[in-house]
């Protein structure tokens, strides 16, 4: 990574907490949990110049391995791939989150052919299961998928995941980098920094447990 | 309401792309044409020329947000992109963590909201997504689609008091392509006998 390209991601990472779309505070999550930040880019669509900003961040990476098609992944990254397909003029293929019962009931619209290759979009990648679920449709269709980009990684091990399956799989930043950048520029102080830094690694060693009990056995 | 060059300019571009398309009729009771509008996803190029057109409507209303919902076409996005302009998007359903929000993005209540979506499918969907927008102290000043099936669709949302108006409506494209040469006499009486039967059902 050369020095414009993280200066542009510490721009960016700068300006998503000046409109709070990274937030710190109390937030219940999916899994029931509260965590001390909550990071929401489907606001993104309310700031048009972010929304640019973040897809040229995103390009910075797509644009390093040929492909044919953008993939945009509803809800919060569809904007997204939006934005990249209008800027750099990429086509894109949408895909459904449910199949609606009248028309011809695709998963994904669009045009595209067969043996296509195809970068997949996501605003941020957690364990990484809602990623295959994302992937298959789009392989069933015929096309291939070069690799899948995504904005935060959320540290529970999901770019592993998705690279251990054979995918090229890129996070543009993580947590611990947001949380360096913010307190770097005095945006939170040092007790959010440990609060947020004891959640990250609490969450992902849960992750870890999870995953590999009979190591967890063994060392004892 | 568009000039009649930009609307011809539209219908040859979104022809020329396969959008508007006539496969063979099997029966007299189905659709004489196919309209694939989702088709415009993968084209950024038309997609930017429907947003200039969709401004040029826009534009002469007074509104802070342009809506839009989780649909197949971004048009919302390429015209917030296009304009530097807020959006706001409305969502199907509403979730049990994080916010918890029926519309996502940035916004305050009173604000002035243009809705902009391809067209109006199912008049109570519609219907809803406005709904949801009101419901949320927001005020609708317009509902902007790109296309009128006919059918009666955008007489259902204006009887209910909302502002809508279509860019371009079925007859404008069915005159364009017979003038150009691109549909047949046959294919364009099979057309108007199609909608002569389908206009006495939708107004029963």
């Amino acid at each position: 990574m050369n020095i414009f390209d993280s200066k542009m991601k510490e721009k960016m990472i700068l300006d998503l907490h000046e409109v709070r779309i990274i937030d710190f505070g109390q937030f219940k999550l999916k899994s029931g949990i509260m965590s001390p930040y909550y990071i929401d880019l489907r606001l993104l669509v309310t700031f048009p110049h972010l929304l640019e900003l973040v897809s040229d961040v995103l390009w910075e990476k797509i644009r390093l391995k040929p492909f044919d098609l953008i993939a945009g992944i509803p809800y919060a990254a569809l904007p997204i791939s939006t934005a990249i397909s209008l800027r750099y003029n990429r086509p894109l293929i949408f895909m459904r989150k449910e199949k609606k019962d009248y028309g011809k009931g695709k998963m994904i619209e669009g045009i595209f052919h067969k043996g296509q290759h195809v970068v997949v979009i996501d605003d941020v990648i957690s364990d990484g299961a809602s990623k295959f679920e994302t992937i298959k449709p789009i392989e069933e269709v015929g096309l291939v998928v070069s690799q899948v980009i995504v904005l935060l990684d959320r540290g529970q091990g999901g770019v592993q995941t998705v690279q251990k399956n054979g995918y090229h799989c890129i996070a543009i930043t993580n947590m611990e980098e947001v949380l360096e950048v913010l307190y770097k520029h005095g945006r939170i102080n040092y007790e959010q920094l440990m609060e947020c830094q004891k959640f990250i690694i609490k969450t992902s060693s849960r992750v870890e447990s999870k995953s590999l009990p009979k190591q967890k056995h063994a060392s004892k | 309401m568009l000039d009649i060059k930009s609307k011809q300019k539209l219908i040859d571009l979104l022809a020329s792309f396969g959008v508007i398309s006539f496969p063979k009729a099997k029966d007299s009771n189905s659709l004489p044409y196919e309209l694939k509008l989702q088709y415009l996803t993968s084209q950024p190029k038309i997609l930017h020329f429907t947003a200039k057109l969709l401004w040029s409507v826009i534009k002469k209303e007074t509104f802070d947000l342009i809506a839009g919902p989780y649909t197949d076409i971004p048009l919302a996005t390429t015209l917030s992109l296009e304009y530097n302009w807020p959006m706001i998007f409305i969502r199907g359903a509403r979730k049990d963590h994080g916010m918890g929000k029926l519309i996502e993005g940035n916004y305050s209540v009173d604000q002035k909201v243009v809705v902009v979506d391809e067209e109006v499918r199912d008049p109570s969907d519609t219907l809803q997504l406005l709904g949801r927008l009101e419901g949320s102290g927001l005020t609708v000043v317009g509902l902007y689609v790109l296309v009128d099936q006919g059918f009666g669709m955008l007489e259902t949302i204006q009887s209910k008091g909302f502002k809508c108006e279509a860019l371009i409506s079925l007859n404008d494209i069915f005159v364009r392509l017979f003038e150009t040469k691109k549909i047949s006499p046959d294919q364009l009486n099979q057309a108007i006998k199609y909608f002569e039967n389908k206009k006495i059902t939708a107004y029963i």
